[in-house]
């Protein structure tokens, strides 16, 4: 394995296979009460990625996964792409200082940016098709936010030993 | 690489511009179709999580007993036969109504072929206004935009998107969708509008006056030339009179609970022209 060599460098691969596990995550069916629960996984795995491997990971990869996302969800696209570049914007923002944040403190990063992310999907569906505005759906926003030190303790893992999951 | 080349503000200038460019060539053209039918078909690779979801049902079912499997079927059997005579009495009603509707001179239209498909997401996560579901049957098997769904207790949405093998359907309580209904107690014809809250749907076209009441049946009035006429709809729950506003507040239960079900039928109209369709709206709702 050639990443084997440059530890400060991520795998790649393990960029690959957390993404593409949290899009298959997305697709799980859940009954609706619960649904509007579960957090945007793949969100999460972009926040991480910006948050440790900017390098690696853009502002221009996270709206390719956004993308990618629209594509598979037959939803309008560029609504998911728009918005994870902004997450991404953000994250790239705190990016060098947030990795030594305190977990709280990220879990309220992460919060934040996953409501604002729920909040531009809902406008730019209201300039697409007219909705009116009502209640945001917070709730998985907050979820995401209380998921983000399980989350950030396995993709660590995943990230730091790329002999564990790398073949 | 480009991040130091550009500061990542122009970087998501760049990007915003070009979703822009997105989300209004998809909004407004059908010049993203071709993306959308290789989209329906990446994904299912991505859907193994659904199919171990829905074994797991069958696979406790293995375990089960075959004293109760031989029940099952002994109901089943049984349900099958009661509908079977219904069905007998339906198309005696049905012929009658055809012949009473050409007498009248109306038009009507008999409900043609039906596809099963089965639900393959939800999509209602992180946002109460995004209520649709994705089916697996595409336009390879005929599926139009416009298309109306049912299930067997009732209305649930028209296709909004029609993939290769995957179709998104928009269900009746979105926001954006209005559907005809009539009211079976005293034909009363009115519009149904979504709330952005599953399984609940209002009326609020209804005059002060209007005679209706809580539990109130509704049914597809056909208006508007995407349903057939007599689709449960829902019942009325709840309607409020205040007088300082023009029309009364009703709320309706929609009878589909999307919920509970795991397989939708797709409705193909004789007399309807499958061309048309991809429109947002079932009728205009002239606010």
């Amino acid at each position: 394995m050639a990443n084997d060599q440059v530890p400060v460098k991520r795998s790649e691969l393990a960029i690959m296979v957390t993404v593409l596990v949290s899009v298959l995550l997305s697709m799980l069916n859940y009954h609706p009460p619960l649904q509007a629960m579960i957090p945007n996984w793949v969100l999460l795995v972009v926040i991480y990625w910006c948050l440790v491997a900017p390098d690696q990971f853009s502002m221009f990869t996270a709206w390719g996964v956004g993308l990618f996302l629209d594509i598979l969800d037959l939803t309008i696209l560029g609504q998911h792409a728009l918005s994870f570049a902004f997450a991404a914007l953000i994250v790239c923002s705190f990016s060098p200082r947030a990795q030594h944040y305190s977990l709280w403190l990220q879990c309220l990063l992460v919060m934040a940016l996953s409501i604002l992310v729920i909040g531009i999907e809902l406008w730019i569906n209201r300039l697409a098709f007219g909705y009116e505005f009502s209640a945001l759906n917070w709730q998985s926003g907050v979820v995401a936010g209380l998921t983000w030190p399980v989350i950030r303790v396995i993709l660590d893992r995943l990230s730091r030993s790329p002999d564990s999951r790398s073949e | 690489m480009s991040r130091t080349l550009i500061s990542p503000f122009y970087q998501f200038c760049l990007l915003l511009v070009l979703s822009a460019a997105l989300l209004i060539l998809d909004n407004k053209t059908e010049l993203f179709q071709p993306v959308k039918t290789i989209g329906s078909v990446i994904r299912q690779p991505f859907e193994l999580g659904v199919k171990i979801q829905s074994e797991i049902p069958a696979f406790a079912e293995l375990f089960q007993d075959r004293m109760s499997m031989q029940q099952q079927i002994r109901n089943l059997e049984t349900e099958n036969m009661a509908l079977r005579v219904q069905i007998q009495q339906y198309e005696a009603i049905k012929q009658e109504n055809e012949r009473l509707s050409r007498l009248l001179s109306t038009a009507v239209r008999n409900p043609g072929e039906l596809l099963l498909a089965n639900i393959v997401k939800a999509q209602g996560q992180g946002d109460p206004y995004n209520q649709q579901i994705l089916i697996d049957q595409g336009f390879e098997s005929g599926v139009y935009a416009g298309q109306p769904v049912v299930s067997d207790n009732g209305v649930i949405g028209q296709v909004t998107e029609a993939g290769f093998q995957r179709s998104s359907v928009t269900l009746i309580s979105h926001i954006t969708q209005g559907l005809p209904v009539q009211l079976v107690r005293n034909g009363l014809l009115t519009v149904a509008v979504g709330t952005g809250i599953l399984g609940q749907i209002r009326l609020p076209y209804l005059e002060l006056e209007a005679d209706i009441r809580v539990g109130d049946e509704l049914i597809t009035s056909g208006m508007g030339d995407r349903f057939v006429a007599g689709f449960p709809v829902g019942t009325v729950t709840e309607v409020l009179k205040d007088t300082t506003r023009p029309f009364l507040q009703v709320s309706v239960e929609t009878a589909a609970n999307v919920r509970y079900i795991k397989n939708v039928l797709l409705l193909w109209t004789s007399e309807l022209d499958q061309s048309e369709g991809g429109e947002q709206e079932e009728s205009g709702d002239g606010e």
